[in-house]
């Protein structure tokens, strides 16, 4: 096996849409993205491997009359890349169109939003990764947990991207994400996720002790029937349900017959909920100041007050539909960007929440979301790690319906506009919201969602 | 460039890198190289719009050392000697480890998949023609076929003398559909392919298949009535089709016996397992209960001749006679349990991590006929096919939302249902299997696992089974 991508003179991006235009391509979108990710998995209390990955991955879009073709470019070498092109060359004419393509994002364009990664998270090494995992470790041993098992990740990216309709531009992130799972004396489990871009913010004592004190209020275990119930969801798992409403917004999914579809300045949600898809949201490891064209990203309010305003577009598919790209650009399908749920007037705590409560359960994570059916937007979720049952306003005993074993053991069926109308209160205090299941971020707060059926064994 | 990289270049064979790797790893407890060089095609019509087609190929080395009991997996495409050594210099400031590896047969050799067809022309005419068949049923209302195709060597080598080239082929065919009916509409993925060319993909199989899935949907989404949650509670006798034998033991078999999951190392991500260190060898089933996981069925999605580490595809047991019999281990935990690997670690790219994965996961069949079966359900329901699933992260508890599924009268198959949830315990499941039928049919998945997330590509299957709950 000859490995091509050896120490051959990379091309610039520059010199790659030069020669694309010789080609006499219409559209030519060409982007790179460079860096170094790092995990650092932790098991049964210690570090446990390492993975470490620093690639370079290079891609270009290509249209000709209507016919797209988009290539993974094996390296930057000027050999790889013109013979990846002078093959796209010879192959576009013979492919079909897509006839309902409108070419790519045409600029210069103004942007905002632009932000720096933080320095000192840049120049982290894997060594200092080891160092936060064994803080973490310790912080959580002292307080006599067990199973403590989790990930720090160090994300090093850096992207730049450039067209034939004058955009060219780059960005770059650095963060830290840290996992951990734990299990206290009675047998009870949990996990939180949280992200770091700033330096001076990464805390992973508070994490821990954050972490701790949601378990610790619970010290026993119980069981409930089915039913209807109260949930409010702690922002993981409401960053895994909500996200299903901007992915439902995307013109290519309505054009699939998404819930969404045909409910353009409809009531789908109570009316102090708003929704906004942003790429410019501060502080938010997903946030990029522009698409996958290089429009520029901004804040799309897909949810106003209860009322679908909008739906999420590319440049083409706004065009198709004579509208305005919302910033939303995957190349051929648009995608969203990141979540950020808007509760008008929110002035309660998680616990005021609870209190107000008469049968319900606390969800901290959820996994497994599937729809029964798009179309009508009916899915089930299940919680896992950790679900607390409330009585009174007062938070009772941790669910476990299946003895000798740790799950919660209940399952949430709901719709998702259901559950948007139903979606009564918030905490104050909005997160950036990850979960593994979840993997793109999303800012929510806690939500309480009334009268929610639930089944259990 | 400098004359140094430039002198690496024109030495630019894998078969450099893994002398350079193996030299500059020596020092280590051990080391495997695993190069890696990949291409692919695909493209997708949706309502008979072509979308494009998209092309990648990728060419990365991983390099795995355990330095005192932690496994460094390093990972880079810039094979250039400078960033190769430069990767190596990362193994440094980490705590020690427990991991010690099972001791392994040493393995020299060749090992490759031909391909009959493997061309772009002969893709897009099949896709079309399909597409064209699926167009002629007015029932049909959004239809989306994506087809991809490509191929992968590798070479892998490791510290203790193991030396595996491979070659792998393989094209995948997903099918989309909405069908809409006079009461609902229904959602269908179907998904084709297989380790090989083009010729994996038989289309008087897959369009006799879609004929069959349009029919049985359109007439739930025309006629399917909607049960109460009490009638769904009162139902004991279920007839499960091969898909649903599958994911149950995808889900519910297959994943709890993954042996990084039983010790914990997947607690924070992809979760835990009912089985634990105190209950090897639990029943789970009843006695006609035999589940295997064997990655050497030719032509699936889930082949391979080795695993990621070097170690002989082998079929396990993991239920025999209803009893957890076989974990699927790595070298890591094979090594923990003083054991062999039976070769379950696989990565889905040179980027990541093996970890412990199925192939082609199934239940073992009976000696019964479909019609047997129904008839000995006498009153119950047949699911067909399923929608919406899933599943807690023990492994306990599951849920398959039936898609197509008819009620049972007397021994017959009647009334389309349009909401049956089979909502069970993983022990009750299994332990209610009371007759199987005596043909095994798989079907295609892709299972994701780990941080990062690897998808790789896995069948499930069996036969029909009917289950009869108390």
């Amino acid at each position: 096996m000859r490995c091509l991508n050896s120490g051959e003179s990379k091309m610039l991006q520059k010199d790659i849409l030069n020669y694309s235009t010789k080609l006499k391509f219409d559209d030519i979108v060409v982007d790179a993205v460079s860096g170094e990710s790092t995990y650092l998995k932790i098991t049964n209390s210690k570090v446990d491997s390492v993975v470490n990955d620093n690639s370079i991955d290079g891609s270009i879009f290509l249209s000709k009359s209507k016919r797209l073709i988009a290539e993974d470019l094996p390296d930057l070498s000027e050999k790889s890349v013109k013979k990846v092109l002078k093959k796209a060359a010879k192959t576009i004419g013979n492919l079909p169109p897509k006839k309902d393509y409108y070419g790519i994002a045409e600029g210069p364009f103004k942007y905002k939003g632009k932000a720096k990664p933080d320095q000192r998270i840049s120049e982290f090494q894997i060594g200092d990764l080891a160092n936060i995992a064994e803080s973490m470790i310790s912080e959580l041993d002292h307080k006599n947990l067990t199973d403590i098992a989790g990930m720090v990740t160090l994300e090093k990216l850096k992207d730049s991207l450039i067209t034939n309709k004058e955009v060219n531009v780059n960005g770059s992130t650095a963060y830290i994400k840290v996992t951990a799972h734990i299990k206290t004396a009675e047998g009870i489990s949990y996990q939180e996720t949280a992200a770091f871009s700033s330096y001076s913010k990464i805390n992973i004592k508070g994490f821990c002790d954050n972490l701790y004190y949601t378990v610790s209020q619970i010290k026993s275990r119980g069981k409930i029937k089915n039913g209807t119930y109260d949930l409010i969801y702690k922002p993981s798992s409401a960053s895994n349900l909500l996200q299903e409403v901007t992915s439902a917004a995307t013109i290519s999914e309505v054009e699939e017959g998404s819930f969404l579809k045909g409910k353009l300045e409809h009531r789908i949600a109570n009316e102090n909920v708003s929704i906004i898809d942003s790429g410019i949201a501060k502080g938010m490891i997903s946030s990029s100041y522009y698409d996958d064209e290089g429009y520029p990203t901004r804040d799309n309010y897909v949810i106003e007050n209860g009322m679908l305003k909008t739906y999420l577009y590319n440049w083409s598919e706004a065009k198709k539909y004579n509208t305005q790209s919302t910033g939303n650009a995957g190349l051929i399908e648009s995608e969203p960007n990141t979540l950020i749920l808007n509760y008008k007037n929110p002035e309660k705590s998680l616990d005021s929440l609870i209190s107000e409560i008469d049968k319900g359960i606390l969800i901290t994570n959820t996994w497994y979301t599937r729809f029964d059916n798009h179309s009508t937007g009916d899915f089930s979720t299940v919680p896992r790690d950790l679900a607390i049952y409330i009585e009174r306003g007062e938070p009772k005993f941790a669910i476990n319906q299946i003895e000798g074993t740790q799950t919660v053991g209940i399952r949430v069926n709901d719709n998702i506009i259901r559950m948007l109308k139903n979606l009564e209160s918030a905490s104050k205090s909005s997160v950036q919201a990850i979960s593994w299941d979840a993997e793109e971020p999303a800012l929510v707060p806690d939500i309480l969602v009334k009268g929610v059926k639930i089944t259990t064994l | 460039m400098d004359s140094k990289s430039k002198a690496v270049y024109q030495s630019d064979s894998a078969n450099y890198f893994l002398d350079l790797i193996s030299k500059k790893t020596s020092i280590y407890d051990f080391s495997e190289t695993y190069i890696s060089s990949t291409t692919s095609n695909a493209f997708d019509i949706q309502n008979g719009i072509f979308n494009g087609n998209f092309s990648s190929s990728s060419t990365g080395a991983r390099i795995r050392v355990l330095n005192k009991g932690l496994f460094y997996n390093l990972s880079t495409n810039q094979l250039t000697k400078d960033n190769l050594i430069s990767e190596i210099r990362k193994i440094k400031g980490m705590p020690k480890g427990n991991t010690k590896l099972s001791k392994e047969k040493i393995v020299k050799g060749t090992y490759k998949v031909t391909p009959k067809i493997l061309n772009a022309s002969e893709a897009e005419k099949f896709a079309y023609d399909l597409d064209s068949y699926i167009k002629d049923h007015k029932e049909v209302i959004y239809r989306d076929i994506s087809l991809g195709y490509g191929e992968e060597k590798s070479m892998f080598e490791n510290s203790e003398g193991s030396s595996i080239n491979s070659y792998y082929p393989s094209a995948g065919l997903s099918i989309y559909l909405l069908i809409k009916g006079k009461k609902s509409t229904r959602e269908r993925m179907l998904e084709f392919g297989g380790v090989g060319g083009l010729e994996v993909l038989d289309y008087e199989n897959i369009t006799n298949k879609i004929g069959e899935e349009i029919k049985g949907l359109k007439e739930v989404a025309d006629k399917g009535v909607s049960l109460a949650d009490s009638k769904i509670k009162s139902i004991k006798n279920i007839v499960i089709s091969p898909e649903i034998s599958g994911i149950a033991v995808h889900e519910s078999i297959g994943h709890p016996n993954e042996s990084d999951r039983v010790f914990g190392r997947e607690l924070a991500q992809a979760g835990s397992s009912y089985i634990n260190k105190d209950n090897l060898g639990m029943r789970i089933g009843s006695n006609i209960v035999n589940i295997f996981d064997y990655p050497s069925i030719k032509g699936t999605v889930g082949f391979y001749y080795y695993d990621d580490e070097g170690v002989k595809a082998a079929k396990k047991q993991i239920v025999k006679k209803g009893m957890q019999n076989e974990l699927l281990l790595n070298r890591e935990y094979a090594g923990m349990l003083g054991k062999k690997s039976n070769g379950s670690a696989r990565s889905s790219g040179y980027d990541v991590e093996p970890l412990v994965r199925m192939s082609n996961t199934y239940l073992g069949p009976g000696d019964s006929s479909f019609e047997e079966l129904i008839a000995e359900a006498k009153d119950g329901i047949y699911v067909k096919s399923f929608n919406g699933w899933n599943i807690d992260d023990t492994r306990s508890f599951s849920m398959y939302q039936g898609n197509e599924a008819y009620l049972i009268k007397s021994g017959e198959i009647s009334t389309p249902v349009l909401n049956y949830r089979l909502e069970k315990s993983t022990l009750d499941f299994w332990r209610s299997v009371s007759l199987l039928s005596k043909k095994v049919e798989l079907f295609n998945g892709e299972c994701g696992k780990g941080e990062p997330l690897q998808g790789v590509p896995v069948t499930m299957g069996g036969p029909y089974a009917l289950l009869k709950f108390r």
